[in-house]
């Protein structure tokens, strides 16, 4: 059973999506309010959440300032933002505050499902807004002190991970696709992460796609 | 009035200068106090021109946000009921379906008017950004293309990037509206002296003078009140046979 | 010929530019009525420039009856101007300058003696000077609360500035001309003081007009 936790200041809005989560198969919500602090209190006491689904606009604590604080003490936790914003902006920010995934209040149920699954198997989500976003993020990021990497700084088989991590595999599948342990798997992203200096595995997608060493394509 | 004579010419000396300093001097004060005061009158009506233009945005700017948050939120709340009850009865999916675009239409539409109160992206990364936003949003619509340059970061007080997005947003409404445009071109330049703004495109030649004696010319008369409390002014470049090119200066903008 | 005679000539050449102007420009419609208003005095002085020239310079008829009813044919066309410029809102105050110079006109016709006509004149200018100068006031007044961004632009201004420096030079030298000219050789001098300011206010009147008016065309 994923466990959920839901924090957004719009109450009406937070109870319906309790209500839609919970029609969802093997999602439980089991917490939900309006306060970044009480949420963290709350997980002093207990651990086992799964995913978090912060509100970005909240008045005390941003969703920012909260992902972070969360992942501080609870770095298992898989974290997607949730917005009515999706301005360039508001995506980059997200990606650099450490959340696995985005998705907008505005967003189908069905999509709603596919970022919970994949966070669940990924780790991380890819939606349709970071999609879009991402490729003119490439072209609006001016990292003036990045040098080319070469195209060897990812090996063949960390792209062929990455690659597979796009299709939406989890760490599993990968395993049994590529022959390997799914430990491998793990380590493998782990080591990507740390190469790129990124947060989380979004950050490698971002610099795979803007050395070219990944296609827009690849992205389902 | 018999006198001396002595007294009479120094009667009429001294009471001839008296008049005449009485004259010069009425002259005098009435020149001086008129400039004095009418650079007063002048300066009062900038600053009501400043602060009705500054509450309007304002005003806008908290209407925008209020149905951006409000409104937007409790759209999705509906959908997302929506969705739950669609899954748990299956009889009425087709209305349910009519409900859903419903909805997604009214969210739509919240959008657009919050963005049109309010750019979103103005006072969160500026002038250019919002522009390029706009422009794109309402070029695909009016399959028009508009390319926004800018030599380097443009920097600008928020009021002011405020006032010359209405004035362009003015600006393009009108080449949408009637201008038969298919390409226009703004390029901003931010320099030492001056920001400048050039504006070209390739549609119906506008004379900017004319039409703002027009009695309908509220809209150009708004681009004139706007750009003045910004210390703005708009030049129209010679006419050619097609298209027309402005050009907005801010003189002294970084000390703005 | 002395500066004593020079300048009165000057004077008088310079009282025919006003009206002149008008001939060979075209109002300029921002300043129409101001230009309406004038045009009575602009023509009262090329007549009394004319006369001056025509009658009393070349067939040296004496001018006293002239001068007599040149300052109330100048009360009326100053009367007419001023009324014009200011509106309908003071028209007590027209009528009844009106009805004090029309009486003390006919004063003056029943007192009437060659000597003393200067001074008689003199009289009437008190309250000619009085509605020039009041009138002045006003329309100075109302000008603060229209928005005039300068009032070098307007003719008016110059008329109006004119006939103050005008009247004010010239009410002592009237009120004491027939003293002086008991005391003999001083009041030619004194006159060119008139004199001096007649010239200024022509030429006041003369910027005026060029100002409310532009090219033809």
């Amino acid at each position: 059973m994923l466990k959920l936790a839901l924090v957004d200041d719009h109450k009406l809005f937070r109870k319906s999506l309790a209500a839609l989560l919970g029609t969802l198969e093997g999602v439980e919500v089991i917490y939900e309010s309006d306060s970044g602090k009480d949420f963290l209190s709350f997980l002093k006491e207990n651990k086992d959440v799964d995913i978090a689904l912060l509100d970005i606009q909240m008045p005390e604590m941003d969703g920012y300032t909260l992902c972070g604080k969360v992942l501080n003490t609870h770095d298992t936790i898989k974290i997607l933002m949730i917005s009515q914003l999706s301005s360039k902006e508001t995506i980059r920010h997200v990606m650099q505050s450490g959340a696995h995934g985005f998705v907008t209040k505005n967003s189908e149920p069905e999509q709603l499902e596919l970022a919970i699954r994949n966070l669940n198997t990924t780790g991380f989500y890819l939606g349709p807004e970071l999609g879009s976003v991402l490729k003119d993020l490439m072209l609006f990021q001016q990292g003036g002190n990045e040098l080319q990497p070469d195209s060897d700084f990812l090996s063949d088989r960390e792209k062929e991970v990455i690659r597979l991590i796009c299709r939406g595999k989890s760490s599993a599948e990968i395993a049994e696709e590529l022959f390997i342990h799914q430990r491998t798997v793990e380590t493998h992203r782990q080591r990507m992460i740390n190469k790129v200096g990124a947060k989380n595995f979004i950050g490698v997608i971002v610099f795979a796609l803007k050395h070219n060493l990944l296609d827009v394509e690849d992205l389902s | 009035m018999k006198g001396t004579g002595e007294e009479v010419v120094s009667l009429f000396y001294i009471g001839t200068a008296i008049m005449l300093f009485l004259a010069f001097g009425l002259l005098f004060i009435v020149v001086t106090y008129q400039r004095h005061f009418f650079r007063m009158k002048r300066k009062e009506a900038e600053n009501m021109l400043k602060v009705s233009l500054e509450s309007e945005k304002n005003e806008r700017a908290r209407i925008a946000a209020d149905l951006h948050d409000g409104v937007s939120g409790d759209l999705s709340a509906i959908k997302n009921y929506l969705s739950v009850l669609a899954k748990k009865e299956s009889e009425n999916k087709e209305i349910f379906d009519e409900i859903r675009e419903g909805v997604d239409a009214a969210l739509q539409n919240t959008r657009a008017v919050s963005h049109n109160l309010m750019p979103p992206l103005l006072e969160t990364e500026g002038l250019v950004p919002a522009l390029k936003g706009y422009l794109e949003s309402i070029g695909a619509k009016a399959q028009i293309y508009f390319e926004v340059t800018a030599n380097g970061a443009v920097a600008l007080p928020a009021s002011v990037a405020y006032q010359l997005f209405r004035v362009l947003q003015e600006l393009t409404t009108n080449m949408v509206k009637y201008g038969n445009v298919s390409k226009c071109d703004i390029n901003i330049a931010l320099n030492k002296e001056a920001l400048t703004i050039d504006i070209t495109d390739d549609g119906t030649p506008f004379n900017f003078r004319e039409n703002l004696a027009k009695p309908n010319a509220s809209g150009l008369k708004n681009i004139n009140s706007r750009l003045h409390a910004v210390g703005g002014v708009i030049v129209q470049e010679e006419e050619k046979q097609v298209g027309n090119h402005f050009t907005i200066t801010l003189k002294n903008v970084n000390n703005a | 010929m002395n500066i004593k005679e020079i300048l009165p000539l000057i004077a008088t050449i310079l009282a025919f530019s006003p009206l002149t102007i008008t001939f060979f420009r075209k109002t300029n419609p921002c300043f129409n009525y101001e230009m309406l208003a004038i045009k009575p005095y602009l023509w009262l002085i090329f007549i009394g420039a004319f006369y001056e020239l025509i009658f009393t310079s070349f067939l040296r008829i004496p001018s006293a009856y002239w001068f007599t009813a040149y300052t109330f044919l100048e009360f009326l066309a100053l009367w007419y101007f001023f009324r014009e410029l200011l509106g309908l809102r003071y028209m007590y105050f027209f009528k009844g300058t009106m009805f004090i110079v029309i009486v003390g006109f006919l004063i003056i016709l029943y007192y009437w003696e060659y000597n003393i006509h200067t001074t008689l004149e003199a009289y009437l200018l008190v309250p000619i000077l009085l509605f020039v100068f009041i009138s002045s006031f006003i329309w100075f007044k109302d000008l603060f609360n229209k928005e005039i961004i300068s009032l070098w632009i307007i003719p008016s201004f110059y008329f109006i500035s004119g006939l103050i420096i005008y009247f004010s030079g010239g009410f002592f030298i009237s009120l004491l001309y027939d003293q002086l000219k008991i005391i003999t050789g001083l009041s030619e001098t004194n006159w060119l003081v008139f004199v001096s300011g007649l010239i200024i206010m022509y030429i006041m009147i003369t910027i005026g007009v060029w100002k409310g008016t532009e090219k033809k065309p």
